[in-house]
């Protein structure tokens, strides 16, 4: 009878098997076309020195090899915001034929153009067949996306776009260079503009990030992305912030004084207004500003860190003279 | 009506709401296309694609998690003497999701993937509970062993969650709504393979079901061997709900509300009746809810919870 156990590590094995996904010699690609000076996980690769035939290497969540064909991806899904933004800035935007949560988007063109192919969870594989994707853009939470297994069965291409992983402002937005490769421009001088544009300031603004949850509020770690934002626009986290850049939960007791003390309060997440912010954190005596991302912080924001930058300076330094495209004033 | 032809009624429908289910989608395809895959006809590529590719594994698979929680479903409700115990009642589905934990929102085990992660979960819940099994005479010792290691594995997953972060927890929550659609036709097949080795020892266990519901006492003094045949249901649910959890997530409330269903349509205890019976509704619930999903695009535990709690409510109040 305990002899049937042993069908337990034969399922086991069996549901642990993976479809393969197809693979790309890099084997040719001896020439290094672009080695990212902010980013760690992507590379771009050439046939030689003088040839215009591209391969993008990315390292998250596992190796993978994209040939580039010649003129790039025509049709393109992007399960991710900021893969607009970086197409978008790439004069691509035209190219992309589906996105996940259309209705968050707000380039036009996209909008326009594009087809709702779902969500995590509830991806319409129809939807995504009759888009005809040359290639999906896609990323994986601690390893493969669920979806890839599906995605190879179908014969579709992908390759996995991780800049949410880029902690520095301007290695995410290194991403442009990746993503302009895809679609057959090359963005290495773009990016270089953007990166001689991000002038991080000096100051000592204090600043609340996010808002508490049933009595815990969790704080970003020091080298997370809206960290080094703030730092380098002149502003601290004024609250106790763990290394590294995972958020870890602080202690009401400890919050409170901490965003009673500051200048500023950001991102206080679903609200719009001061009033919402302030029901958020019921004992708390916060009387400055309070400001909040708005939709396009997560699309063009990502490819164009230096007028976010520049945005959070205006926020420090009480400037609103002209509009602001990624953050809102609440009233 | 004679069960013979409920049996056949069941069986009808069930055809009949597999040609729905692979008739409906975000695409709207033609009847005659959809007759052509199916029969090696006339259709477009893209929607031959669409059909066998997409439609009809996804119909399959809500076929056989049907059968297979309608069935474990069963099991556990006479081995417990329960009609409010599911195929999850053991903690299968928070071994599960321990599994799934570990791997989505701390990284490890990812050469596992979500499948793999899960079947070791739920495998390493039920082997716990079948050591147990051979030292526990009662089996209400077992039920409460099983339920506070469940609770006790959601307490860590609850951990794990509260200190990952949001894109981690967003795709674990995910995981926990269940999905047909990412089944790939070889994962289809080993759990294909795995329910029918869940339902060949199932049927060789219909005879100590009819026993045991007539009580423990009763069943050992008619000959049967209690322990062997706890060890062959658990066995059984472990392949049939565990292959269902890996691969499509946990699905709740059809396991629970099939075989009451059942019941009070071929209105007998016998489990030759009942265990064919449940696979049948399991299977139409499914279906079912597949339908609705798909076409509000909600997830699917959201739909068979939402069928399926009704019907417990009515047993409660029954009772």
């Amino acid at each position: 009878m305990r002899k049937l156990l042993f069908i337990i590590p034969l399922l086991i094995t069996a549901c642990a098997h993976r479809t393969p996904t197809p693979t790309e010699t890099a084997q040719n690609y001896a020439a290094t076309f672009y080695a990212p000076t902010y980013s760690k996980n992507f590379k771009i690769k050439a046939l030689s020195d003088t040839s215009t035939q591209r391969l993008l290497e990315v390292y998250l969540p596992d190796t993978l090899r994209i040939t580039i064909p010649e003129g790039g991806y025509k049709s393109i899904i992007c399960l991710s915001s900021t893969y607009i933004g970086y197409l978008a800035e790439a004069n691509a935007a035209d190219r992309i034929s589906g996105v996940s949560r259309r209705d968050l988007v707000t380039n036009n063109i996209v909008k326009n153009n594009a087809v709702e192919v779902g969500y995590d969870g509830a991806f319409d594989y129809e939807a995504i067949l009759t888009a005809k994707p040359d290639i999906m853009l896609i990323y994986g939470i601690n390893g493969p996306n669920p979806i890839v297994d599906k995605l190879n069965e179908l014969g579709l291409k992908y390759v996995y776009i991780h800049d949410f992983e880029e902690q520095h402002p301007l290695g995410r937005a290194e991403w442009l260079v990746a993503l302009g490769t895809l679609v057959g421009k090359d963005m290495r001088d773009k990016f270089a503009k953007i990166a001689a544009s991000y002038r991080p300031a000096k100051g000592d603004t204090k600043v609340m990030l996010n808002a508490p949850y049933s009595g815990i509020w969790f704080i970003p770690g020091r080298d997370n992305y809206m960290s080094r934002l703030i730092a380098d626009a002149g502003g601290r986290v004024n609250a106790p912030q763990p290394v590294g850049n995972k958020s870890e939960p602080l202690d009401m007791e400890i919050a409170l004084p901490s965003l009673n003390g500051s200048d500023i309060w950001l991102n206080p997440g679903q609200v719009n207004s001061v009033a919402e912010a302030k029901r958020l954190a019921p004992h708390g005596k916060f009387a400055g500003e309070i400001w909040n991302q708005k939709p396009d912080f997560y699309e063009s924001g990502a490819a164009r860190p230096d007028l976010v930058l520049e945005e959070i300076k205006r926020i420090f330094s009480h400037d609103e003279s002209i509009p602001f495209t990624y953050f809102t004033r609440l009233e | 009506m004679k069960r013979g032809s409920l049996f056949i009624l069941l069986t009808i429908i069930t055809g009949i709401l597999i040609l729905i289910d692979i008739s409906v989608g975000s695409v709207s395809i033609p009847i005659a296309d959809v007759i052509g895959a199916l029969s090696g006809g006339e259709c477009s590529v893209h929607n031959r694609t669409i059909i066998l590719d997409l439609r009809l594994i996804k119909s399959i698979t809500a076929l056989l998690v049907g059968i297979a929680l309608g069935i474990s479903g069963l099991q556990m409700q006479t081995l417990f003497h329960n009609p409010l115990a599911g195929p999850y009642v053991l903690g299968l589905s928070s071994g599960a999701s321990l599994g799934v934990a570990l791997l989505l929102l701390t990284g490890m085990a990812g050469t596992f993937g979500i499948a793999g992660a899960a079947m070791i979960g739920a495998a390493a819940m039920m082997l716990l509970l079948l050591i147990a099994n051979e030292r526990i005479k009662d089996v209400m010792t077992l039920l409460v062993l099983g339920i506070m290691a469940s609770s006790g594995i959601s307490a860590i997953v609850q951990i794990l969650q509260y200190l990952s972060d949001e894109q981690a927890l967003k795709a674990y929550v995910i995981w926990t709504m269940g999905s047909l659609a990412e089944v790939t036709r070889p994962q289809l097949a080993t759990m294909t393979i795995a329910i029918v080795i869940g339902v060949i020892i199932t049927i060789f266990t219909l005879k100590s079901l009819n026993l045991i519901m007539m009580g423990e006492t009763y069943a050992r003094t008619a000959g049967l061997n209690l322990t062997r045949s706890r060890f062959m249901l658990l066995l059984s649910t472990t392949l049939l709900a565990g292959a269902v959890t890996a691969f499509c997530g946990p699905i709740g409330f059809v396991g629970l509300a099939v075989p009451h269903i059942a019941r009070g349509i071929f209105r007998t205890a016998d489990h030759r009746i009942l265990i064919p019976g449940s696979a049948l509704m399991g299977a139409i619930m499914m279906l079912c809810s597949d339908i609705v999903s798909r076409q509000f695009l909600v997830p699917i535990n959201a739909v068979t919870s939402l069928a399926g709690i009704p019907i417990v409510i009515y047993i409660v109040l029954r009772k």
